[in-house]
């Protein structure tokens, strides 16, 4: 039967990120993975969340995975990440660096991320933990004695000049981060912008709420952030990164012990590799996740989602 | 095609007369124009009016109706693309698969399984409403005696697949019409045949969308009117394709032979990721072949976030809330009537063993950040709600804590509550165990 196929065109674009020579992300001009509309350009990026101290608070099954000898270590753990688990890109979550844990200070945070980017090729995001006060402190040092380029994190709406002009000097990529807002986030974006940052280098953090715990606001409001790239926002165009992990292994879901609800390791990783697909369709251009077995799920889910068009 | 606030204000009778409950005609029309209101509200609406916005107000998407025991469930009668534009209205049907040729004991043991998933969350039950039963034997009897325990052992609506008309013909003579879906008929002329004086929804599969649009104007024009879509997919950008231009055409296109609901067939390898793109995008039934419980729990959760309506956060009533057993000593938690804020905060509070008076406010449903910004969390509105629950009966000191993200409103909450000591708590709720410990002794 005649019929036109019902393609849409966009005027406006996801802004492309080179992070490393393999690495890239964004760039396309349609809506996520929607190749049978337009160029989908990169395929969206998987990172392990990797620490600077000992993760306590993981579940059982989790630490198992990783064994607790590699998970003391940072460098053997960004090692590993990378080499057996394949991750694109390691998400190095200094909660160290936090005044009331460890307290770790910013020459030391910085000679911990040192390590990491000796350790390893992949692209690295840093993000230190702690009252503004102390995160200022580690971002500063973290930009200025980084031996190559890093995506450092986070700039809030009340707390973005000093990540922002560090970040600006030392010539690396930021993280803005908007509390599941879309004009907060677009407002934050312009904030950075008018201190001479360049939107071409900012990613954009909405915020994730974990699957049963918000999940469908970070869904919507990454589709509405979308919808305005597209209609060409020069504000909105950015890359979408999705801190996956850290929402999923802390929920009570995961931690029943329950059979009826299947096995807890299980669970998670459905729970883990679930939120970062849903957000994947919704535009997330990187995930973050704790389980190597979910990153082989969500790889699997990208490159099946990323094949031919339709017919 | 929706029409908007004026022209259905053309359409009203233009004497605000308030008895819609709306002061005047106008905001009715905008009402109406939401679609937050029905016309039938108006007393004196024209039946010619009434014909007009009844045409306007039927969703591209047709609906089909199932009865589940007691219960009725529908799918389809969806109005957009995105949730947030609306909503949208009538969440996936998620069907598990059984063949017929297990023997006697395997099929029981294997029904009972099914019955068995059944989670409770957030005060919602969740569980599968369907069971696809799967024509492997090719033995009628043996068809038609599984699909009798399922009927009387379940109340789910029951999908018949790749059945032949001999085995249809009895088949919708055992169970009630209302519960019964045909999927993968293997003569297709012939069924229609048998139940064209029935309302039973009928599935037509297809390769893609060209053939399967040349069948629905055929079957539409014999007068069908209960069809489900299904086309067949090699890989998820397929699925992902096929179903954005279906919702595409009717929505956006008008193109009445693409406005049914969707059936997708779940790929067995990668099974959870065809089912959550059907979730989020545009399937109204998925049929999951393999199945496990902790894969089940989690594709139920994510339906019920993706199908929440996004004009209606998730609420609890405001007020005071115990939190164990607490007496006139324990601490008093003040946070919003988000539901997933009060499961959090309360499940934290749990942890700590310390006992807790926990006030909820009134915030419209929004967390604690976005509930501040949008000024519904300030220090008026919270001190307002500590004076008005009654609370200061029942406990002998004069401190509150606050969540940590809103520090900010201490000093207003102060000017509200001079009498009482502000203590602002940690802004995570993984937080409040450590820090009732610390603080509260």
């Amino acid at each position: 039967m005649e019929f036109e196929k019902p393609v849409e065109q966009w005027k406006g674009k996801v802004q492309e990120i080179k992070l490393s020579d393999k690495i890239k992300i964004g760039g396309e001009q349609v809506f996520p993975n929607y190749s049978f509309d337009g160029k989908c350009s990169n395929k969206p990026a998987v990172a392990i969340e990797i620490n600077d101290v000992f993760p306590e608070n993981w579940p059982e099954s989790l630490k198992e995975v990783w064994g607790n000898d590699t998970l003391k270590y940072p460098v053997d753990r960004a090692k590993k990440a990378v080499e057996k688990y394949g991750a694109d890109i390691i998400f190095f979550d200094m909660i160290g660096t936090h005044q009331d844990r460890e307290n770790i200070s910013s020459e030391k945070a910085a000679e911990n991320m040192n390590n990491i980017l000796k350790a390893v090729d992949s692209p690295v995001i840093v993000r230190p933990d702690g009252n503004f006060e102390k995160q200022n402190k580690v971002f500063t040092k973290c930009c200025e004695l980084a031996e190559r380029q890093i995506i450092i994190g986070s700039a809030h709406e009340d707390n973005y000049r000093t990540i922002s002009a560090s970040a600006l000097a030392g010539n690396h990529f930021l993280i803005a981060e908007a509390p599941i807002d879309v004009n907060i986030q677009k407002q934050l974006n312009i904030l950075i912008t008018q201190m001479n940052f360049p939107i071409e280098r900012i990613i954009m953090d909405p915020m994730t709420g974990g699957l049963g715990y918000g999940f469908e606001y970070t869904y919507s409001v990454m589709e509405r952030i979308r919808l305005q790239t597209f209609m060409d926002d020069p504000f909105m165009n950015p890359p979408l990164i999705c801190c996956v992990g850290q929402e999923t292994w802390k929920i009570k879901e995961i931690k029943i012990e329950d059979k009826k609800y299947g096995s807890k390791a299980d669970r998670g990783i459905n729970w883990e590799t679930t939120t970062a697909i849903g957000l994947i369709l919704s535009g997330a251009n990187i995930v973050v996740v704790r389980h190597p077995k979910s990153v082989i799920k969500i790889r699997n889910f990208i490159d099946s989602l990323c094949s031919t068009s339709v017919k | 095609m929706a029409l908007t606030g004026l022209e259905i204000f053309k359409l009203l009778p233009n004497k605000n007369c308030g008895e819609c409950d709306v002061p005047t005609c106008l905001a009715f029309a905008m009402k109406l124009a939401g679609k937050i209101a029905e016309p039938q509200a108006c007393p004196y609406i024209s039946d010619e009016a009434m014909e007009i916005l009844g045409a306007a107000q039927t969703p591209p998407i047709k609906k089909i109706t199932f009865k589940n025991g007691e219960k009725e469930i529908s799918i389809g009668a969806e109005t957009v693309m995105f949730r947030h534009e609306k909503t949208f209205v009538n969440q996936t049907l998620i069907a598990l698969e059984i063949a017929d040729n297990l023997n006697d004991d395997e099929f029981e043991n294997e029904l009972k399984r099914i019955e068995s998933y059944k989670y409770e969350r957030v005060g919602e039950l969740l569980e599968p409403e369907c069971i696809s039963l799967k024509n492997e034997s090719d033995d009628k009897n043996n068809y038609l005696q599984k699909l009798e325990i399922i009927s009387s052992k379940t109340e789910k609506i029951i999908i018949l697949s790749d059945c032949n008309p001999e085995i249809i013909k009895e088949a919708i003579q055992l169970v009630d019409s209302k519960r019964i879906i045909l999927n993968r008929v293997r003569n297709l002329e012939e069924t229609l045949n048998i139940i064209s004086d029935t309302q039973i929804p009928i599935v037509l599969n297809a390769k893609n969308i060209e053939e399967l649009l040349e069948k629905v104007e055929k079957y539409e024009a014999q007068n069908f009117k209960n069809i489900i879509l299904s086309i067949d997919f090699n890989n998820l950008n397929e699925l992902l394709g096929n179903n954005v231009f279906l919702r595409r055409l009717s929505i956006k296109k008008g193109f009445k032979s693409a406005g049914y609901p969707i059936l997708t067939e779940c790929a067995k390898e990668d099974e959870l990721h065809s089912a959550i793109i059907g979730i989020c995008i545009y399937s109204s039934i998925i049929i999951l072949k393999e199945f496990s419980s902790s894969s089940l729990f989690t594709l139920l959760t994510f339906r019920q976030n993706i199908f929440t309506d996004p004009q209606k956060p998730l609420q609890i009533d405001a007020g005071i809330y115990q939190v164990g057993e607490p007496d006139e000593s324990s601490p008093l938690i003040v946070t919003t009537n988000f539901s997933l804020t009060y499961f959090i905060v309360s499940g934290e509070i749990e942890n700590s063993i310390s006992p807790a008076w926990l006030c909820i406010v009134d915030a419209e449903g929004m967390s604690v950040l976005t509930a501040w910004s949008a000024n519904k969390f300030s220090g008026e509105i919270v001190g307002n709600a500590i004076l008005n629950s009654g609370i200061e009966g029942k406990i002998n000191h004069k401190k509150v804590i606050i969540p940590g993200y809103v520090a900010i409103i201490s000093g207003e909450l102060e000017d509200k509550l001079p009498e009482w000591e502000i203590l602002v708590g940690p802004q995570e709720a993984a937080e409040i165990p450590k820090y009732l410990k610390e603080i509260w002794k």
